[in-house]
């Protein structure tokens, strides 16, 4: 768990470094111990100038290019920073004579030049971030809608977003996450839109984290979220653009961090979780269909499995008569009782999601083959399961992974496993029991102050048509309640009632 | 969010509801043997013979079902005596078929129905049947035909019949429901072995719990219009031919023979909707009136169907015909002293306030009158499907 505490903030060291060019790199040297840090001297009349840069950060190039070239070049030129700022064709040069400024600007990239004897310095930016390009999305794949997805450099999923929303309301605020490693991160919201509240509780819980080092935008969520002890992700993290800019237009903010390859916003309930931009691109009809195709497998998922159990084991009353012969006649073969039968056979269906995830691809796909053989056909053969049960397992594993979030599919094939074996000691009892329990924590749960099953509970039947179910687009001309949007509506109700004559 | 202590109570709640409750009895679906039908014949004078029909999960026995038959005074006993030669569980969870010998019934049954109430494993839905001779042998008809499962073949056997409406539903909650009823007797199909295959024979009729009589299964279809809301079922009807003389068609040169003396119609029934009404308070007498929308299915000789003014005829005739029938049907029930169509109940329902116990309502029964009015439509005559 995770505390709240209010930082005493230490001062900050006001120190200017050294005015010889000896001292200031002993001074760097000790700061930057064992680092690749590299200094350059020039010479002229007795004025000595030193550049100092990290040699992996920077690009040699554009150190020759547009520093070096210039300042030998130019004979005539005074060697101070007034002199340097005519001659150096870059647009961003920074006066300071800060130690720790200077420190930090050259692990971000900056070059520092320094004249010696003069009272300031000028530092510079030529860094080089070693980044890939824009990909197509891998962990969220759509078969319709834009194909692009963010990268790890925060620059660039700017330029996606900014691009995306060409509106002057789009407001990206800075933020710094950790307290060591001082990891870039915008906060990204529509003025006018988002609710104050909720960008400030945002950036609240973003500034006050007392931690060293964030490794991403998901562990971010995980860290800032209400409860940490659940097993629903309570803030959603995509690499889709377009989903955070359906998202921010919802009146949702975002939270976009520098070497992090995907986004993270809120307030997500559950019912987010099963939402697809997909959805929103088909016609409303087939995204309805498609949606509660997927709520559908949620329930399946959850309880097709534990209700074998339950009735093989307790309740044989409710067999229909047509499955009672089929069924009893492959249970009978089997040697265990009907929860070790089901977690030995979810257990092998994790392992194989599991081996298939971590192998390489081309081996990957053996292991799906190996497994549909030997699990479906050799198991029912030796005794091993009941040839029905090998086709819940399959739909419960197929419902699980039609859940377009990630963590959630997770999320629901684990709680799955608790409610076997509850089915397999209390029968249908103890799927209630274990039902009632998930739903409980569920309306506990909180998405950034906001309640996790919103649209449901509390009823807010204007919002059900975007995230429950889908409705056609005139109905949708409000902003989803939950999100208490400033601007609520977007669009006027009215006037899209009207139907426009063609001769007017 | 809980802290430390809040979590051990939690946990150690938890622990002990787990330890404390223990676990339910765990049935196992391969480790029981199902009972899907009984059969309860009346054995010597003081005990009955019970028979079951278990069907049980092999991998490598090829007969699935087994029939298992032993005398005692009451069903729990039964059952007892029952489990001793079964090498599993036998349970009642999958019962469906329940059959009592005529004989039995002859002496009242409602004690081996409220055995059945009073068993949470079974199900309302379960059918009740009364069987000609003994139970038993009906249910030993399996045991020759390996392959079927005589508790399934019984259960659709009646669950066939009741939704084509050539049956009234004889399920438990049905009993149940007529036996409780001040105004209404309960109905139960009567089964028959012919030729080594289980029919329906007839209905057996109730007094109370006890079987008075049996109705063929050609008056079932006059029944079924007075109980309940019907939507299909066919009739014969037979007529003299001289009453049809007038719309019978002419030879046309074709010749053609007739087969009977008499001239058959067949209908069947679209809709029917039946009204009773307690016309005189004083004189106990009612007015049954029925309407009825029926197609021509079939007729034993051609007849002249084109003109508006035949179909009238033919329908006046059906009319006159079935008002009969049922006039005579209802005072077939009264002489027997019993009551399926619920006329009981209308009566009740008419004379408000006062309540009325079963005793009166038979001995006012004796002396009721009916008057039938039905109105017959033929809706169609020509292709039928």
């Amino acid at each position: 768990m995770f505390k709240w505490k209010k930082e005493s903030k230490s001062q900050e060291v006001f120190k200017a470094h050294s005015l010889y060019i000896d001292e200031l790199k002993e001074q760097l040297k000790n700061e930057l111990l064992y680092s690749d840090i590299t200094f350059r001297h020039l010479k002229k009349n007795g004025n000595r100038i030193v550049f100092c840069f990290l040699e992996s950060l920077i690009d040699k190039s554009s150190l020759d290019e547009f520093i070096l070239a210039p300042i030998q070049n130019n004979e005539k030129i005074e060697w101070s920073v007034q002199g340097f700022t005519q001659v150096l064709p870059l647009s961003v040069l920074t006066v300071t004579n800060q130690l720790s400024e200077i420190i930090s600007g050259l692990i971000e990239g900056n070059v520092y030049i320094y004249v010696e004897g003069d009272p300031y310095g000028l530092l510079t930016n030529l860094s080089k971030t070693v980044e890939r390009g824009v990909e197509k999305p891998e962990t969220e794949s759509n078969v319709y809608g834009p194909k692009i997805s963010f990268t790890e450099s925060l620059v660039s999923n700017m330029n996606i977003l900014r691009n995306n929303l060409k509106d002057p309301n789009l407001c990206m605020q800075d933020l710094v996450v950790g307290k060591r490693v001082k990891t870039k991160a915008k906060l990204v919201y529509i003025q006018g839109i988002a609710d104050e509240e909720l960008v400030t509780t945002f950036k609240q819980r973003i500034s006050e984290l007392e931690i060293d080092y964030v490794p991403g935008n998901t562990v971010l969520g995980h860290l800032i979220e209400n409860n940490s002890w659940s097993v629903f992700p309570q803030l959603m993290t995509t690499e889709l653009p377009d989903r955070i800019s359906i998202a921010l237009y919802r009146g949702k903010v975002a939270v976009l961090m520098d070497r992090s390859p995907d986004c993270l916003y809120g307030p997500t309930t559950f019912f987010s979780y099963f939402e697809s931009t997909e959805d929103v691109y088909m016609r409303w009809n087939m995204g309805l269909f498609l949606r509660v195709l997927r709520l559908t497998a949620l329930f399946l998922s959850v309880l097709l499995t534990p209700a074998y159990v339950a009735v093989l084991t307790y309740h044989y009353e409710v067999i229909p008569s047509p499955m009672l012969v089929t069924l009893g006649e492959s249970r009978s073969k089997v040697p265990f009782p009907p929860v070790f039968e089901t977690l030995l056979l979810e257990f092998v269906i994790e392992l194989l999601r599991e081996a298939g995830a971590r192998l390489p691809t081309k081996v990957g796909q053996t292991i799906g083959i190996v497994g549909g053989i030997v699990i479906g056909q050799a198991a029912v053969q030796a005794g091993f399961t009941s040839n029905i049960l090998i086709i819940m397992i399959a739909l419960s594993a197929l419902g699980s992974f039609t859940t377009p979030s990630y963590l959630m599919g997770t999320a629901i094939r684990m709680i799955r496993f608790p409610i076997i074996i509850i089915a397999g000691i209390w029968g249908g009892i103890g799927i209630m029991v274990a039902f009632c329990f998930f739903i409980i924590h569920l309306l506990r749960l909180e998405t950034l102050g906001k309640p996790y099953l919103s649209p449901v509970y509390p009823l807010q039947w204007r919002d059900l048509g975007y995230s429950f179910f889908l409705v056609p687009y005139q109905y949708l001309a409000k902003r989803p309640q939950t999100n208490k949007p400033v601007d609520k509506e977007r669009f006027s109700e009215k006037k899209a009632k009207l139907k426009k004559d063609i001769d007017e | 969010m809980p802290k430390g202590p809040k979590w051990k109570t939690a946990i150690l709640m938890i622990a002990s509801t787990l330890c404390l409750s223990g676990c339910v009895e765990a049935r196992q679906l391969e480790k029981l043997g199902l009972i899907t039908a009984v059969g309860y014949d009346l054995d010597g004078k003081n005990t009955i013979k019970g028979t079951v029909v278990v069907h049980k999960f092999d991998a490598l026995a090829k007969n699935v079902t087994k029939v298992i038959s032993v005398e005692a005074h009451t069903s729990k006993s039964l059952r007892q005596k029952q489990n001793l030669r079964s090498d599993q569980r036998l349970v009642s969870g999958q019962l469906r078929c329940v059959v009592y010998s005529k004989a039995l019934a002859k002496k009242g049954i409602i004690q081996l129905v409220d055995t059945l109430n009073r068993d949470p494993n079974i199900g309302n839905m379960v059918y009740l049947m009364i069987s000609e001779h003994d139970a038993s042998s009906i249910i030993n008809v399996g045991k020759k035909n390996v392959k079927l499962n005589l508790g399934t073949y019984l259960y659709n056997l009646i669950r066939q019949n009741v939704e084509s409406e050539q049956m009234l539903s004889p399920t438990l909650q049905d009993f149940n429901h007529s036996y409780h009823d001040n105004g209404k007797d309960p109905v139960l199909p009567l089964l028959k072995l012919e030729n080594g295959d289980v029919s329906v024979a007839g209905t057996a009729l109730f007094k109370d719990d006890r079987l008075v009589g049996i109705l063929p299964t050609n008056k079932l279809f006059f029944l079924k219009i007075l109980a309940e809301k019907y939507k299909s079922g066919t009739e014969e009807f037979g007529f003299n031919r001289e009453d049809f003389k007038s719309i019978l068609k002419g030879n046309e040169g074709r010749s053609f023979r007739t087969v009977y003396n008499k001239l058959f119609l067949e209908i069947d029934n679209i809709r029917s909707h039946t009204k009773i009404k307690l016309v005189d308070k004083k004189n106990v007498r009612f007015r049954v009136e029925i309407k009825f929308a029926s197609r021509l299915l079939e007729t034993t000789e051609p007849l002249e169907l084109g003109s508006a003014k035949n179909v009238k005829f033919i329908e006046r005739q059906i009319e006159k015909k079935m008002e009969k029938e049922i006039h005579d049907l209802l005072i077939f029930f009264q002489k027997k002293g019993v009551d399926p169509v619920g006329i009981g109940n209308e009566y009740i329902a008419h004379i408000r306030g006062k309540k009325i116990t079963p005793k009166e309502w038979r001995s006012i029964y004796k002396n009721a009158k009916f008057e039938v009015r039905v109105k017959n439509t033929i809706v169609k005559t020509g292709v039928i499907d």
